[in-house]
């Protein structure tokens, strides 16, 4: 008889830990992209004006002078990568069943990092947390039910 | 065109969570491997290349779409999981996991709908 063992319990709350991990990396890696993305797109006019008029070496310095932007998109891609690798871990004894409705709990951060954090600061709505408490509610009925032995 | 786009992007981010599955069951079973040799099996190399199709595709989606209707149709995603978990990993679902899947799509259409 092979033992594959359906998740014990025991066993896949510690794997739930990846899983969270995973998706708390790639809530970061999306507010990291949406911040940098979104100064980078403002250079892009003076970027391809530069170009035309062939000044290359002022493009260099406007990339190096914000650098932090760059920063962000390389480490928001990281976040990315390193993000898969905990959620394989994960799934080695998580069900896909459980572990991927989890994803949805990176609609809850990444709206709280987008309304919180001082450098993005978009409006509070009140539907918005509507669908957040939606999520939320999902959430609990598929990881707080009564195992069945 | 865009709906194409659209359903490519469907299709091809369920096929990256199916084969990062398939490679967590193989790395269970063969723990010996080193990082690189479980980059370079086939399921995560697999995994890893469906995932690129599935945020090109999302991105040229993006570009034409808005927010308010993409992201809503984005959570059929967990529906669809549903049933890959169900068919392909003989994964056991109970009628509390469906309502709360559901609750969630409603949650993402919420959210959608407010962008």
């Amino acid at each position: 008889m092979a033992h594959t063992s359906p998740n014990a319990p025991q066993q896949s709350s510690s794997y739930l830990w990846w899983a969270l991990a995973s998706v708390v990396l790639i809530s970061m890696a999306q507010l990291l992209l949406k911040w940098g993305m979104t100064h980078i797109y403002s250079l892009l006019p003076q970027i391809s004006m530069l170009l035309q008029s062939r000044q290359i070496s002022v493009i260099f310095n406007i990339i190096s002078e914000h650098w932090s932007w760059w920063l962000a998109i390389f480490v928001g891609l990281s976040f990315y990568a390193i993000s898969m690798a905990c959620w394989v871990i994960a799934l080695k004894h998580l069900k896909l069943s459980i572990a991927y409705p989890l994803l949805s709990l990176s609609y809850v951060f990444v709206y709280f990092g987008a309304v919180y954090l001082p450098w993005l600061h978009e409006p509070f709505s009140w539907l918005k947390m509507g669908g957040i408490l939606l999520i939320l509610a999902g959430l609990f009925l598929l990881f707080f039910h009564k195992p069945k032995t | 065109m865009v709906w194409l786009l659209f359903i490519c992007s469907l299709v091809a981010s369920c096929a990256s969570q199916f084969w990062q599955k398939k490679a967590a069951l193989l790395f269970a079973e063969q723990p010996h491997l080193t990082a690189l040799q479980k980059i370079l099996t086939k399921p995560m190399l697999l995994g890893i290349f469906f995932l690129t199709v599935s945020a090109a595709t999302w991105l040229a989606v993006l570009s034409q779409w808005d927010v308010s209707v993409a992201y809503p149709l984005l959570s059929l995603n967990f529906i669809i999981m549903l049933f890959v978990a169900h068919y392909f990993f003989n994964e056991k679902i109970t009628t509390q996991q469906i309502v709360g899947v559901l609750l969630i799509v409603l949650g993402v259409i919420t959210l959608g709908v407010s962008l």
